[in-house]
């Protein structure tokens, strides 16, 4: 079995005045794993609700394979879905709620009892299969819904949310559980989450939605290292910004002697740097130095983040080791590699 | 809406009724059988659309847009996934408006006008005419049915666990 791609062309969609997407446009290739990453009402749900069929966009097209989708309704699409409740069929008992998908295709009694055995074994609940869907608990019921969705081998599989009502250590069993499924399986899925640290685990792409349209999509660390905008770099967290302007291809940093090569229009423009990779320690020749006023330091397990207020209003953070002792209020050096940082334009 | 979908709960059923009669006469449904059916839907439907009514409010939609995409078109949704949830309510207001319309007698009489004979009317008949034996036995045919479905009903709503109500069956 492999996977399909999905192809969203100018999609639109919004409900009453609200606009839940905006001309979103976007290639999930055949057997990938992506992440749907986004705020809560950035539109990421209606998004997998209209590649699923349960919502028809305003606008725009939806292909899987290069097929349009528009029209057809949820249950021809080859598409599972996995929603943020685990939504049992509380009439109908593990291995019949497993087994639903299959009788709605009316396949045969022998048929459906080895597919539905052998995914159960798969999700290890073989031993539940009889159990009423009450008696079970939160993980146990995702791990009967994902398998409910598995069972028909769709081309594409699409999770809500699926695990954000479990607590943190079942969310990361259900992940490796998730993604031993994929491996096996390569069918292309889709995964809504709105928390980035699950997004980068889980995800071999990631595709960022912030208020209704696609504010950047690739590998996870594309995020870290090279943020495609401001609004995405702020999304992945603790983030420096140095403010300053560009001209003729140079930013040069308002408040620092700190200056990048950028391809970026004269304006504006700010340095996004991530506090892991600047430091306190001995600036090696390679490195502008930034100096400023340690104002707060703290102890975050695997570092020390440590305030550092430069000249003028900014200030930066430093992911220092744990060895680091820091005197609040002495003047630090800080060093940014040439090599650090991003420059995007200011919004 | 919903005061309207009340009224007939509320408003004594005999009134309503004796204003409804010359409408019936006039469309020659009084003395007939429908005419009674369609009487008898005046004290029942109300308790019938509450009960449901709640049942619906309650409903997860959810459910329905997860049967879909597992591959279930609109009417199989309704078959295999809304009725079987709402299978309680169902079962409770069937059984209420089957003990309201079983023990009706004075719509009945008024609609039927004598020509309808329900188990009601015969047992007042005997009763009125000292016919003591056949009120007797009238009397336990009158009683039985809604007993023993009573029984099975409670039966099936306490069953072992919430889930136990749908049978489990496809």
């Amino acid at each position: 079995m492999t996977g399909t791609p999905i192809t969203l062309t100018g999609v639109h969609k919004s409900f009453g005045d609200a606009i839940a997407v905006r001309d979103l446009t976007a290639d999930i290739p055949a057997g990938s794993f992506t992440a749907l990453l986004g705020p809560s009402g950035c539109g990421k749900s209606s998004t997998l609700a209209m590649i699923g069929g349960l919502l028809e966009p305003d606008s725009g097209d939806i292909c899987f394979d290069g097929q349009s989708q528009l029209g057809v309704p949820a249950d021809r699409r080859p598409a599972g879905l996995v929603f943020q409740k685990p939504l049992l069929f509380p009439h109908l008992n593990v291995e019949q709620n497993v087994a639903f998908g299959l009788r709605m295709r009316r396949l045969d009694r022998r048929h459906i009892r080895t597919k539905v055995d052998s995914i159960l074994d798969r999700v290890q609940l073989t031993a539940l299969a009889r159990r009423g869907v009450g008696e079970l608990s939160g993980g146990q019921e995702q791990r009967v819904a994902l398998a409910r969705a598995l069972v028909l081998e769709p081309q594409v599989l699409l999770l809500d949310e699926p695990f954000s009502q479990l607590d943190a250590t079942l969310r990361a069993e259900m992940r490796c559980l998730v993604k031993a499924l994929y491996s096996e399986s390569g069918v292309t899925t889709v995964f809504v989450t709105h928390d980035q640290a699950e997004a980068v685990e889980v995800a071999d792409t990631i595709a960022l939605m912030l208020r209704g349209h696609l504010e950047g999509q690739g590998e996870p660390e594309m995020f870290y290292t090279a943020p495609p905008s401001l609004a995405a770099a702020r999304f992945f967290g603790v983030t420096n910004e140095l403010p300053g302007t560009v001209r003729g291809g140079i930013f040069t940093a308002d408040t620092a002697e700190l200056r990048r090569p950028t391809t970026l229009p004269d304006g504006p423009a700010v340095l996004v740097v991530r506090p892991e990779t600047i430091s306190l320690a001995t600036p090696s020749g390679d490195d502008d130095i930034l100096s400023g006023v340690a104002v707060a330091a703290r102890f975050a397990g695997s570092h020390v983040a440590v305030d550092v207020r430069l000249a003028g209003d900014s200030s930066v953070t430093v992911h220092a080791p744990v060895t680091t002792s820091v005197a609040l209020g002495a003047r630090l050096a800080v060093g940014v590699p040439r090599s650090a940082g991003t420059v995007l334009a200011a919004t | 809406m919903q005061f309207l979908l009340l009224a007939p709960v509320i408003v004594p059923g005999l009134a309503v009724t004796l204003g409804i009669q010359v409408f019936f006469v006039r469309y020659h449904l009084s003395d007939s059988f429908l005419g009674v059916i369609l009487v008898q839907l005046m004290p029942t439907v109300p308790y019938a659309a509450i009960i449901l009514g709640a049942a619906f409010a309650n409903l997860d939609i959810d459910y329905e847009r997860q049967a879909r995409a597992l591959g279930a078109g609109p009417l199989r949704v309704l078959l295999f996934v809304t009725v079987p949830l709402l299978r309680p309510a169902i079962t409770v207001a069937t059984l209420l408006t089957f003990l309201i319309s079983w023990s009706e007698y004075v719509l009945t009489l008024l609609i039927g006008g004598g020509q309808v004979k329900t188990l009601p009317l015969l047992l007042f008949a005997a009763i009125g005419s000292s016919d003591t034996t056949s009120a007797a036995a009238l009397a336990v045919l009158v009683i039985a049915p809604p007993l023993l479905l009573v029984l099975a009903a409670s039966r099936l709503l306490t069953g072992r666990s919430g889930s136990a109500v749908g049978f489990g069956r496809l």
